[in-house]
């Protein structure tokens, strides 16, 4: 069976074909235009620009994820190989998503093959299963730029099920590394150049608060730890100040005590989820799981606090936006995917709700 | 012109609420602020005023959130305030550089919406494109930690 998986949520184009033969995932092809360059410049994501170039780039994309399939395969792979066609259908940008949409839409309307609308953020969780056998219930950590989620994942009859057990009250995790780096004029995206500042840091400089830490519930918030930040670049205004001084170690310190802020955070609520409801494998997912004091700490931590729980993080290219994980996702779903009116599917930039 | 100083999120809010007390109808609302002064808690305040159940979370990253107001059940005569109102927007321009985005995400929609509160954050960035009568707030830090200074302009 031959799955072609698309997805245009945000700023990335990205196609991917994946096979399975008898349960088992061979990946043939994975191809991700980035087009964080193109941003960089403007400090962020400018959706319209996100939107145009999606546009320009979704065929070649497509063309190419084929092309690299039938050169890995023994079989040729063209288009008429494809079995099913996964395609993100939200959450996203609503432009960016319609691209991925339209042209899954198309597709399976020319080719006379079935649809499978995913959700991006179970996507980002399944990924972990292209590797491995993971068995459920699972506790899943997304980390990203929109979103800072607990979602309890249990199997049935009808698939997999998800169950939003805790989310961020106010800004993302990844928005919030994205927002402190634009306040200490760092550049775009931010999630890597604090961690990597972080690395030669220390991260009990600066006491930084731990927002819901102690409330009894799985709910995150990180607007306050920005602003916290703010403070702080107003009480010592240099800073942001050149490299090679002084100040360079404080901007290190002060990347390095955010980021301990924000992971403190999340492992403690991932903890206490697991302590909860004692889930057989934890699954991390999402761009922030790139972040490798985050692996490294929670991998550490609930290694040594639930030894039975299966711990399974992305590899690093499947951190990030891509399609073999709408590819994966939409095998999951393939059993019990009701029978799709492609006249009326269409994006839907909020869904959050379900994740099935 | 009004001018309020919070001492905290919590009076942020409250401020949010006691200007929200005015409106009869739909209000387009253009928060301007830089980041951390206080505009997404204000705006939560405006949502609990409306009985909004529903989180409000940073729109940074979908540009624009839609939330349902709750009819009330206490307001049966015609001059409730919730009576008409059916929508809060919020909006967030934060990552736009052009204002052409929000048009296709079907801002005018909304603004020409007689049952929206439509709130927008970074509005200043949209200025040109948005109705004479948007009423802009700004948001400036004050001289203690915690202190905000918030400024209502009504045209």
């Amino acid at each position: 069976m031959i799955i072609l998986g698309i997805e245009t949520s945000c700023d990335e184009t990205a196609a991917a074909v994946l096979e399975i033969k008898r349960g088992k995932f061979n990946l043939l092809a994975n191809v991700v235009s980035s087009q964080v360059k193109t941003h960089a410049k403007y400090g962020g994501i400018v959706p319209e620009i996100a939107a145009r170039m999606q546009m320009e780039m979704i065929m070649p994309i497509l063309n190419q994820a084929l092309k690299l399939a039938s050169s890995k395969s023994q079989n040729t792979i063209s288009k008429n190989s494809i079995d099913y066609i996964a395609v993100t259908q939200g959450p996203g940008l609503i432009t960016s998503l319609m691209v991925g949409v339209e042209t899954a839409k198309t597709l399976s309307y020319i080719l006379n093959k079935p649809l499978i609308p995913v959700n991006h953020l179970a996507a980002h969780l399944l990924v972990n299963c292209i590797n491995n056998k993971i068995k459920f219930p699972a506790v899943g950590l997304i980390v990203s730029g929109g979103h800072t989620i607990l979602v309890l994942i249990t199997s049935s009859k009808n698939g997999l099920k998800y169950k939003i057990i805790g989310e961020t009250q106010d800004d993302a995790v990844g928005e919030a590394f994205d927002k402190v780096a634009k306040i200490l004029n760092l550049g775009y995206p931010g999630g890597p150049i604090i961690s990597k500042l972080a690395i030669n840091g220390d991260k009990n400089k600066f006491n930084l608060p731990r927002p819901m830490i102690q409330q009894q519930n799985f709910n995150f918030s990180f607007s306050g730890l920005k602003t916290a930040v703010l403070y702080l670049t107003q009480k010592y205004k240099n800073i942001k100040t050149k490299k090679h001084s002084k100040s360079d170690y404080e901007l290190r310190n002060l990347c390095a005590s955010f980021q301990q802020a924000c992971i403190d955070v999340l492992i403690s609520k991932t903890l206490r989820a697991i302590k909860e409801f004692k889930p057989k494998s934890f699954l991390l997912g999402g761009g922030v799981a790139a972040n490798p004091e985050l692996r490294k700490q929670l991998q550490e931590k609930i290694k040594s606090k639930f030894t039975r729980v299966k711990i399974f993080m992305p590899e690093l290219k499947f951190t990030g936006d891509n399609a073999a994980m709408v590819a994966v996702a939409g095998y999951f779903k393939i059993n019990n995917n009701k029978k799709i009116n492609t006249k009326k599917f269409k994006a839907d930039p909020n869904i959050n709700n379900s994740l099935s | 012109m009004q001018k309020y100083i919070s001492k905290s999120i919590t009076e942020t809010k409250k401020i949010a609420k006691k200007i929200a007390k005015n409106f009869k109808n739909g209000k387009i609302l253009g928060l301007v602020g830089n980041l951390g002064s206080g505009k997404t808690h204000f705006t939560k305040g405006l949502a609990e005023f409306y009985k909004i159940k529903k989180t409000i979370t940073s729109p940074t990253f979908v540009l624009l959130r839609h939330y349902s107001i709750p009819r009330d059940p206490s307001s049966r005569n015609t001059s409730g305030f919730r009576t008409g109102l059916k929508n809060l927007v919020h909006i967030d321009c934060y990552r736009l550089d052009k204002p052409n985005q929000l048009l296709e995400i079907g801002l005018e929609e909304y603004i020409n919406n007689p049952e929206s509160v439509v709130v927008i954050e970074w509005a200043e960035k949209i200025k040109n494109i948005l109705p004479k009568n948007t009423i802009y707030i700004n948001f400036k830090l004050g001289k203690k930690e915690n202190e905000r200074i918030i400024q209502v302009n009504i045209n």
